[in-house]
């Protein structure tokens, strides 16, 4: 009884609610505010039925199911821009990796904000996450993205980790104001409004989410009948993405291991050849300088190993977290599903208990009242259930699309960089594989072509290097690098190893033994796992 | 040799001891035995008896055929002795006689000697199985014999008669080698076989004279030694000296053309047995017919280079593969060892010294080569089929340091060093004599040699390692790619699906890319450092040659001034008192010292010509092996560019079409 009428309630506020942010005034946002919040007061002093499906039954949004399309509409007329402009990693050691402050941008004409403007916000991450774990248990209707890592493969505290992380929470913040539902939700200009390391959810959730053993249990029955066939070929689907990811990951870091146990061999290989004593004097210079080479090659090895994690598995890394978040809201909308079916059951056996009661000759008119009135109940609940679930299956097509896009987009990205980080590196190899090549063919006159028969040339005494700005020597593409490109790829962290070799200066020597593989791999900190 | 040997061998002659001294031969008996062995000789060689030849000639012409008929004549001479002496005063005397048999006084310990006799060949020398056999056969004929005793004398003579017997076929087969080849020392082994017809006939006729004359007889193996040591060491000078010219004209003369493939491995034989045949093709006008088409097996290419090594002290013979080759080049290992093989023999024939050896001709040419290098190692006694894994370990050949002769006596007392190493046995003597090379070029090149060799295996192994593991990376990119396709299989958008499949492509590619460098690599590098390593091993083979031989010199020295010393003593002692007997003692001192001397001028003779050749080879080694290391440094490099751009181009492309 006063289930409906709180939701009539309800629904006279949610509607003028509506109709007061199509006024756009922003005079009245602490009204709405308000209005959004007192269902979720009002419902916590209702007596709740006493089934299991009570959580469900009660939803502030009910009112707006029909409206979905409307709604969102509406809420893209409003415009947020949110700009990440620094990352502070502060603390202890690991509060610095895990815990960092992020600070950006906000300019928004949501009503729900009270100014238009925040400038320099600081949120941590712990505030994020509790944000992010809000709005996927209180959102079920749509996808809620999942937090990128706070930290990446590149180790902290250097610059490719920083403008990482910055570029992925700046990318997270897009796909949050792309999302109306969650930009319509409160609770996020609650976020961006608190104190610096202030912020816990200030609403509670509105829903609550079927957890632990029960979840796990009602996970294994086959999913009910989906008339929309999107949405039920959708989380299969998503499965076998978060899955086949999964497994390119492992793959990917067992490809960096083994890399890097080659780089051990290899550094190893090239140290030997330095401290081989080939008892021919003078040539003594060219077998350093080509174990060194071999070292260097070997350090840009790892390097590249390292990229490939930060890159790669990185980015795939988002996209397994979001897609196991999309699997389980998938999930929650079967659970809406089962419920439905399970109110439509009860609103039967109730509508045959009224005709029984009906066909009775000894009518209690109490008894009557009771049961339309629980009869009435039901039907009133499973419609709630059914408008939900319509409103849920639509937005969800609506961000199935977009999530596609989004993974799309992001995969494609962590591909692109894992190619461009890998052209750079492999380029700097080669570099330094070509630098080597005039030493040993100076050596003799025996070396290069004439092997083959052919004149050695040595009129210009140095070798051509392959890359360079008109272009690469091998193909016959028109690729032209500019000067900048070039010389990046002729300069590499090492060449203080390589130089002061050839240089045969034994002071610079020591320093340049101290820029090992370690020494290499700090340059881009440490690996994550 | 190993003193296991020594200890079995010890009581073997007290019982001999015993059971000798208990039984005396019959004369009757032993005369008829010497008779039907003589009957044998004529049936072996097939050959109208001629008596006419002069003994000395014919005992020189023996000898130097082979030295177990010098044995078994020394085995008949005492048989001999024993059938017409009673006279133990004179065995006395005869007992020293035997220069070689320094703590053998007896004439029962004699016969020991000659029962001992086949536990040396066990030794020394493998007998061919095939001999075993006719031996008994032949034995058979010995039958009406009846005393053990004489019998088994006759069955080592046999032993032994039947493997001269089948030498024609491998001296045949070397007369055409040396007739294709114009060697020198073709024309000795020319001579020999003519030796071989008539030298029964004079040993029969020998065996009759020898009756006659107890005192002639007993002289006889003194007077023959010591005409024969002129001989000897002209033979073995003339062989130096042929082996000389030999190098000499080889310098001079061009390098004739090799053409020598190996290939076609074929899994032979079953189960214990079970060997893989290689067939290796040569052509090349220095080969009689021109092409050859043999099969050998590994073992063969070890028994070449231990022959090589044995006929060219000092030099660096090119190495066999290693006998197990670990790590990760077994996967194709028959492959690797092919290859290897075929450019130790290629390497050989380039060689202007080695291209003309015998046994190489023989390696390439016989084809009845298990025989016929069993022959050869036999009468070399190169040990080439006792053949040590550790290819720097060398033997010395006894019969090439001394001449045949003089090495027959030296290894039935046990090799040069067989004092030194009894002492070890009995702990009773002071230190063993230290060889102290005195040139320090030697010790300094061979220090640098090991140590070189030490870091290039560290070398080897890591670049071992390194190709393990890129092995590894490559399947592990495999695996990557795979999954990469089952994503992009998903079609979840078309435009990521075709990037991802493009993505898995390029990795596949990247990885075929990884697994040619590091063929290409192992091919290169690998290959080279492991040449590099065996001939390492080879080069030091070298420095061991030189300084076993050194260390045979001293022994040699040592024995030779105890000798000087007590022939000294003797003559000095003896002076104005002058019998038959201490006149024979001191000649036989005498000749003793002259033994020695002579053998010691040998052996220094070859140390230092051996450390002559290696003063030439190692200089002209390390330039050669300088410049393959470095080209294969070069060639290894190119292709890790080359590889490079390929990596290179192959992201690019995907960047351009995908990205």
């Amino acid at each position: 009884m006063m289930k409906f009428k709180v939701d009539e309630n309800e629904q006279t506020i949610m509607s003028q609610s509506v109709f007061e942010r199509d006024s756009t005034d922003a005079a009245d946002d602490a009204v709405i505010r308000e209005s959004i919040n007192n269902p979720g007061t009002e419902r916590q002093q209702e007596p709740l039925p006493n089934r299991e499906e009570a959580d469900n039954i009660v939803e502030p949004e009910e009112v707006s199911y029909g409206k979905l399309m409307l709604q969102r509409k509406r809420a893209m007329k409003y415009k947020t821009v949110i700009k990440v402009t620094s990352l502070e990693r502060v603390g202890s050691v690991t509060n610095r990796r895990t815990n960092p402050t992020l600070i950006f941008y906000c300019s928004t004409n949501l009503p729900i904000f009270r100014k238009q403007h925040y400038k320099n916000v600081k949120k941590s991450y712990n505030e994020f996450k509790q944000l992010s774990k809000f709005l996927s248990t209180s959102l079920m209707e749509t996808f809620v993205p999942t937090l990128p890592l706070p930290y990446t493969s590149y180790g902290i505290n250097n610059n490719e980790d920083y403008d990482k992380v910055v570029f992925n929470y700046q990318e997270w913040f897009n796909r949050v104001i792309n999302d109306p539902i969650i930009m319509t939700c409160e609770e996020f200009a609650f976020f961006i409004e608190s104190d610096f390391n202030t912020y816990t959810p200030i609403s509670k959730p509105k829903s609550s989410k079927i957890t632990g053993l029960k979840r796990k249990t009602l996970k294994q029955l086959a999913p009910p009948y989906d008339a929309n066939i999107e949405l039920a070929e959708f989380r299969p689907m998503i499965k076998s993405i978060y899955l086949n990811l999964k497994n390119i990951q492992d793959k990917l870091v067992k490809t960096s291991k083994l890399k890097r146990a080659m780089v051990r061999e290899q550094n190893n290989y090239g140290d030997i050849f330095t401290n081989t004593d080939y008892d021919n004097g003078n040539e003594n210079s060219l077998y350093k300088r080509y174990g060194k080479v071999l070292i260097t090659v070997g350090d840009i090895e790892s390097i590249i190993s390292t990229m490939d994690l930060a890159t790669l598995y990185d980015g795939f890394e988002w996209i397994i977290n979001d897609a196991y978040s999309v699997k389980e809201t998938l999930t929650n909308r079967h659970f809406l599903m089962r419920d439905l079916i399970q109110a439509q059951q009860n609103s039967k056996q109730k509508q045959e208990n009224v005709k029984k009661l009906r066909s009775r000759r000894d009518l209690n008119p109490l008894k009557i009242d009771e049961s339309l009135k629980e009869f009435k109940e039901i039907i009133k609940y499973e419609e709630s259930l059914t408008l939900k679930l319509q409103r849920t299956t639509e937005n969800m097509i609506i961000e199935r699309n977009s999530w596609i896009n989004w993974y799309e987009k992001w995969l494609l990205n962590s591909i692109k960089e894992y190619t461009i980080r890998k052209i750079e590196y492999e380029r700097k190899k080669l570099a330094v594989l070509e630098r080597l090549r005039y030493d040993v063919r100076k050596a003799d006159n025996k070396g290069g072509l004439s092997r083959l028969g052919r004149l050695y040339d040595d009129k210009d005494g140095r070798i051509e290097s392959s890359q360079t700005v008109q272009g690469d020597s091998w193909t016959g593409e028109n690729r032209v690098h500019t000067v900048e490109e070039v010389d990046r790829f002729k300069t590499t962290e090492f060449d203080p190893v390589l130089d002061c070799n050839a240089g045969k200066d034994s002071t610079n020597v020591q320093k340049a033994n101290v820029i090992d593989e370690k020494v290499a791999a700090n340059f881009l900190g440490m690996s994550t796992f | 040799m190993n003193y296991e040997d020594d200890a079995l061998r010890a009581p073997v002659w007290d019982e001999l001891n015993q059971s000798s001294t208990k039984q005396d031969i019959p004369p009757e008996a032993a005369s008829e035995l010497t008779e039907t062995l003589a009957n044998l000789k004529v049936d072996q060689t097939d050959s109208e008896p001629e008596t006419t030849h002069g003994e000395g000639h014919a005992e020189k012409m023996f000898e130097e055929e082979n030295p177990f008929d010098m044995q078994s004549q020394h085995i008949i001479d005492t048989e001999q002795i024993k059938v017409e002496e009673t006279d133990h005063a004179l065995l006395d005397k005869l007992a020293p006689e035997d220069e070689g048999f320094a703590t053998l006084n007896t004439q029962d310990n004699e016969f020991s000697m000659k029962k001992n006799d086949p536990l040396f060949g066990g030794l020394v020398f493998s007998p061919l199985p095939i001999d075993d056999i006719t031996t008994y056969n032949k034995n058979s004929k010995n039958e009406r014999s009846p005393e053990k005793r004489s019998r088994k004398p006759k069955k080592l003579f046999n032993g032994s008669r039947l493997r001269r017997r089948s030498i024609p076929p491998i001296s045949k087969d070397d007369k055409d080698v040396k007739n294709s080849t114009d060697d020198p020392l073709g024309k000795i082994q020319k001579d020999n076989e003519f030796v071989d017809e008539p030298l029964d006939q004079i040993e029969n006729a020998k065996l009759r004279e020898t009756s006659s004359d107890i005192l002639k007889q007993v002289d006889e193996p003194l007077y023959h030694l010591s005409p024969r040591k002129p001989s000897n060491n002209s033979t073995a000078s003339r062989e130096e000296n042929t082996e000389k010219t030999d190098m000499k004209t080889a310098k001079e003369k061009k390098l004739i053309p090799f053409n020598i493939e190996v290939k076609d491995p074929i899994k032979v034989g079953e189960l214990t047995s079970i060997h893989v045949e290689y067939t290796v093709i040569s052509e090349s006008p220095s080969l009689e017919s021109k092409f050859a088409s043999v099969t050998r097996r590994y073992r063969d290419f070890r028994w070449l280079y231990r022959q090589l090594q044995n006929n060219h002290w000092g030099k660096i013979i090119p190495a066999p593969p290693e006998k197990q080759a670990v790590g990760r080049f077994q996967n194709d290992f028959i492959e690797n060892r092919r290859f290897q093989m075929e450019h130790m023999l290629r390497k050989i024939s380039q060689d202007p010294f080695l291209q003309n050896d015998k046994d190489f001709l023989l390696f390439l040419t016989s084809d009845n080569f298990s025989n016929d290098s069993k022959l050869r190692e036999h009468m070399t006694a190169s040990g080439a089929y006792n053949d040590n894994n550790d290819l720097s370990e060398i033997h010395i050949s006894e019969i090439r340091l001394l001449g045949p002769e003089d090495a027959t006596i030296v290894m039935k007392t046990g090799g040069i060093d067989a004092e030194a190493k009894k002492s070890f046995m009995n702990i009773s003597f002071g230190s063993t004599p230290k060889y102290n090379e005195p040139d320090t070029f030697f010790i300094e090149e061979k220090q640098k040699l090991e140590t070189l060799e030490e870091q290039l295996r560290e070398l080897y192994r890591a670049l071992e390692t390194v190709d393990t593991e890129r092995v590894e990376l490559a399947s592990a990119l495999e695996e990557f790619a795979d999954s990469i396709e089952v994503l992009a299989k998903l079609e979840v958008t078309r435009k990521s699906s075709d990037t991802l499949s493009n993505f898995a492509e390029t990795h596949k590619r990247i990885k075929a890319s990884l697994e040619r460098n590091s063929l290409q690599e192992s091919l290169t590098m690998g290959a080279t450092l492991d040449d590099y390593i065996r001939s390492l091993q080879t080069a030091r083979a070298t420095f061991n040659q030189r300084s076993k031989l050194g260390y045979y010199l001293v022994i040699v020295e040592n024995d030779l001034n105890k000798k000087r010393l007590q022939y000294e003593r003797f003559s000095s002692g003896m002076k104005g008192i002058s019998n038959n007997k201490n006149n024979e003692k001191l000649n036989i001192l005498k000749s003793e010292f002259e033994v020695v001397e002579q053998r010691f001028n040998k052996i220094r003779k070859s140390w230092e010509e051996t450390g002559n050749e290696i003063k030439n080879e190692i200089s002209a080694y390390k330039r050669e092996k300088v410049e393959e290391f470095r080209n294969n440094m070069e060639i290894s490099l190119e292709s890790s560019i080359e590889t490079q751009k390929e990596c290179i181009e192959l992201w690019e492309t995907f960047y351009q079409n995908n990205l």
